[in-house]
Formats: structure tokens, sequence, C-alpha cells
């Protein structure tokens, strides 16, 4: 398989603090991976710093074999690398259509985006009810759902996902998580970062376990959802 | 009540004209986060270009309109830029030095004319100027009753674009929040560059408006800052309808204050107006600001 990213001694610094302290992976073309890890691990860190929200204090990103580290966001979103940022990033303002139109803005093929839109309103038909409304006034799994969309409109491979599970209602994730597998299934690479490390273990075919910023353990989430060590510490401990 | 009647369609006509000015300075702020001092110096500026290129080619102002508007977006254009390196130093207060930026900017404009064109006031004839045109049984000057029309068809087309095209969709993005929507792939001060050299655009246009209706003069532009910071404030940060209520608002109780109280009390009462919609209206008159 082909790597479509690869990250090098990442390291982001913020003021005096070290949120990453050089973390290096991987991720194979069609790979659901995931970053899992406690609270300020250095988890949306490590998105931030793909995506271009901040600028890394050193390391490398590739993505498809193109240097983009430094680059501004919204290059990098050109590239096919779509980041769903923590908190969903809704523009509440913009209605549910309009957001989605909105990421289709740098897309010149007109044919694809139109089949593209009748694709999202198809895996999220409780979008397609609500388009005229301002993205402010969805529930918190639609506005999930949305931002899942947008990301998908903007023509996106590859996407980037910080915690589509936070604030959901447990039955919410579980439609959430199986769509991550659907999009996945369909070739979308995925990046998922998680709190909620069994669910995320579950969905992905590997994963990394940060710790204070640096990477603790990594392998397949089959494995690591077996080690005793994982289990005591992320899985509830039984 | 011919008094009345009169006093409230001049003030909604002039008022026509302030939204034209306030949806730009709005959009403008929303976007950029810059308050922009020199606005007033815009129209001055604007105005008297009208002037000097109808004393040299003697082509109506009202015609020249055009011309104003587009070679003023592209000044704006070119120079957001270096409104943008101010913000974008890394310093603690820069939105600070912005604003002190663009004071800076306003004191420079407004020296720089009253030096090359004296304190004199011209005035700026077109081709309406000697007309009057009767409305709901009043009369009013022809300019104004034009300015209004042609005012509130532009503000239309603006809200037009920003509403139901691609274009002004990333607008009200970049306004709400520009990491975002360059997560979408949009260039934030590619955005911001367009929308100053909009609003540059406009409110120079406007100068030609309030030139032909009043007189030119290098400080014209001083009240107009106090007006744009009034509907501003008064429609809410940002607000695209708050700036259109707020700028027939302002019309009105400028022209009010005016017939009914005398005209050196404008500022007085529409700053006590003002503080009141703060106290008790803080997110603007519609609620729509932030």
């Amino acid at each position: 398989m082909t790597k479509i990213m690869e990250v090098e001694d990442l390291e982001v610094v913020y003021g005096v603090i070290k949120a990453l302290q050089g973390i290096s992976f991987y991720i194979d073309e069609g790979e659901i991976v995931t970053i899992i890890g406690a609270n300020g691990a250095g988890k949306s860190s490590t998105l931030r710093a793909i995506s271009g929200m901040v600028r890394p204090s050193s390391g490398k990103v590739r993505f498809k074999n193109k240097d983009i580290t430094n680059s501004p966001s919204h290059l990098i979103a050109r590239q096919g690398l779509s980041h769903v940022p923590e908190g969903r990033g809704m523009l509440t303002k913009l209605t549910v259509e309009e957001n989605l139109i909105l990421a289709t803005y740098n897309r010149k093929d007109h044919a694809k985006v139109k089949e593209d839109m009748e694709e999202v309103y198809k895996q999220f038909p409780r979008l397609s009810e609500r388009k005229k409304q301002a993205s402010g006034n969805l529930s918190g799994g639609e506005q999930q759902m949305l931002a899942i969309g947008r990301a998908l409109m903007t023509g996106a491979d590859t996407l980037l996902l910080d915690e589509p599970s936070m604030g959901l209602a447990p039955l919410i994730v579980k439609e959430i998580f199986e769509v991550i597998k659907r999009l996945n299934q369909a070739g979308k690479t995925i990046l998922l970062v998680e709190q909620n490390a069994m669910t995320a273990l579950n969905t992905a075919h590997r994963a990394y376990i940060l710790e204070n910023g640096a990477v603790l353990k990594s392998g397949l989430a089959a494995d690591l959802i077996s080690d005793p060590e994982v289990k005591a510490a992320y899985l509830g401990g039984h | 009540m011919g008094l009345f009647m009169q006093t409230t369609v001049n003030g909604i006509l002039i008022g026509g004209i302030f939204i034209t000015i306030a949806v730009g300075f709005s959009i403008s702020y929303g976007v950029m986060h810059i308050v922009d001092f020199a606005v007033g110096e815009w129209i001055m500026l604007g105005a008297f270009t009208a002037f000097w290129l109808n004393q040299y080619t003697k082509i109506d102002p009202l015609l020249l309109i055009p011309f104003i508007a587009l070679f003023f977006a592209l000044v704006g254009y070119l120079f957001q830029p270096i409104i943008q390196k101010v913000v974008n130093i890394k310093h603690r207060s820069a939105a600070m030095m912005a604003l002190a930026f663009t004071f800076g900017l306003s004191t420079l404009l407004r020296g720089s004319a009253l030096t090359l064109w004296g304190f004199n006031n011209r005035n700026l004839v077109t081709m309406l100027s000697e007309m009057n045109v009767n409305l709901f049984g009043i009369t009013v000057p022809a300019i104004r009753a034009a300015a209004t029309v042609f005012s509130i068809f532009v503000t239309a087309a603006f809200a037009f674009f920003l509403y139901r095209t691609k274009t002004g969709i990333t607008i009200r993005a970049a306004a709400e929040d520009k990491t975002v929507a360059g997560l979408m792939g949009i260039d934030g001060h590619r955005i911001s560059r367009l929308v100053y050299a909009i609003y540059v655009g406009l409110t120079a246009m406007s100068g030609v408006f309030i030139g032909s209706i009043f007189s030119v003069f290098p400080d014209m532009g001083l009240r107009y800052t106090a007006f744009a910071f009034f509907v501003v404030v008064a429609g809410g940060m940002g607000s695209f309808s708050g700036a259109i209520v707020a700028g027939l608002l302002l019309g009105l109780i400028s022209s009010f204050v005016s017939v009914y109280v005398g005209g050196a009390y404008v500022f007085l009462i529409l700053f006590f107006i003002l503080y009141l919609i703060l106290v008790f209206l803080p997110k603007g008159i519609l609620g729509k600001g932030w």
C-alpha cells in the first residue's frame, strides 16, 4: 500500500508549553487510523498542525508525496485533505445548503459536485430536510453530519476528524461511526482523533496512543484492544 | 403636518445614502475586524474626484459614478494589504495599531486635501441639481431622490451578491470564522481584500451624491465617520440588515433634530440615542450583531 501521509517528528509549541514533542506516524491510502489519548495528550494539536491551523515549530508533514508543512490551511484544503475541527466548526449564520456550497468554492468539476451533493444528502437525509435552516439551529448530531458532509464537498479524499463523538448521545455516536466506516469503504482515507477509545479502536485499522505529546504505543487496532496496558489506561480497565 | 411629512421624507432620503455607506462599512468591519477611521475621507475623495473630473472633462458627475466606484474599488484593493500587514504584526495590540493606522490615514488624507484644495466649499453641479420632484405631495430636490433610489438599488445588488452568490457565501463565512473558512479552502486574505475594495468603492460613490446634495470640502467626511460608527454600533457589528435599519434611523434622527431642535444638536442627540441603544440593546437594534 502507498503512504498517503507521513508525519515526521512533528513538534507544536504554544508559548512555553510543548503540546507535541516530536511525533511520527503514517497513514496508508484507504486506511482508518486513529489517534487516541487523554485530554491534553496532543491529539487536536496534531490535526491542527497537519491542516495548517497552527504552525509546527519543527517536523515535517508530507501528503501525497508533497511537503505541506507550513502551507496555509486554505492551500492544504485544496490538496484533498479536509479537517473537521473539534467542536464541528459550524458557520452558524449560513444555512445547511450554503455550508455545503461554500466547501465547493474551489472545485471546477461541476458535474461531480452535483453528484457529491446528492450523495451527501443521501448519506445524511436529515441535512436534506433542513437545507434552508441556519446551521446554528441544528442539533449537535446534525451539526456533526454537516461538518462531515462539508468536508466531503471539498472533494477531499482524506478526512481528519477531531472528536466526532464529542457531546453526542450514544445512539448518534453509533450512527456517526457507521458513516465513518461507510465513507472508508467508499475509498476515503481517515485520520480519527478520539477520546472515546473503545469506539475508535473498533472502527480503525491501526492506532497510535498519545501521551503527553508523544507516541506511547502504536499498532493494529485489534491488537491494541487486547493489550493489557491499553485496556487498563484507556478502555476502562477490565 | 406639511413640515413633519417633509422632514420624514428628507430623513428617509438621506437615510438611503447612509445605508450604502453603512452596509459597506459594516461588512468590511465584519470580515476584517478593523475599524476604518478613514471612511469619511473616502467620501471626501470620491466627491473631490468627481468635482475635478467634472471641471476638466465637463462630464456630468452622475455619469462619472461608475468610474469613481470602480477606481476607488481598485484603490481599496491595492491599499488593503498594507492595513493587513499592520494587523498581522506579531504584537499584543495589533488591532489597536490598525485603529491608530486608519486614524492616521484619515488625518493624512484630510490634511493633504486641505493643503491641496484649501478651505473653500465647492459645489458639485449635476444635471439634476436644479430640478425638483413631487414625492407623496412633497417637493424634494431631484438629486436627493435620485441618490436615494440609486443607493437603495446598489445596496440591494450588494445584498443579492452576499446572499445569492457563491462568492457572497465565502464573504459571510469569512466574516463569521476565517479559520473554518480556511479549512474549506477559502483564502481569508483574498476575501478581506475583495470586501475592502467593495467598501471603498461604495463609499466613494456615495461621496459623489453627498457632495452634490451638500457641498465639497476637505472636512466634509468627518461627520460621516461619526455616522458610520453610529450605524455599525446601533445596527449591530457586522450585521447587514441592522446596518440598513440603523442607516434609515440615522437619516430620520438627523433630519428631525435639524428641523425641530437645530443642526448643532444632531451629534449630541444622536450619540445619546446610541448610548441608550448600547445600554438596552447591546447587540444592536435587531439583536443580530455580536
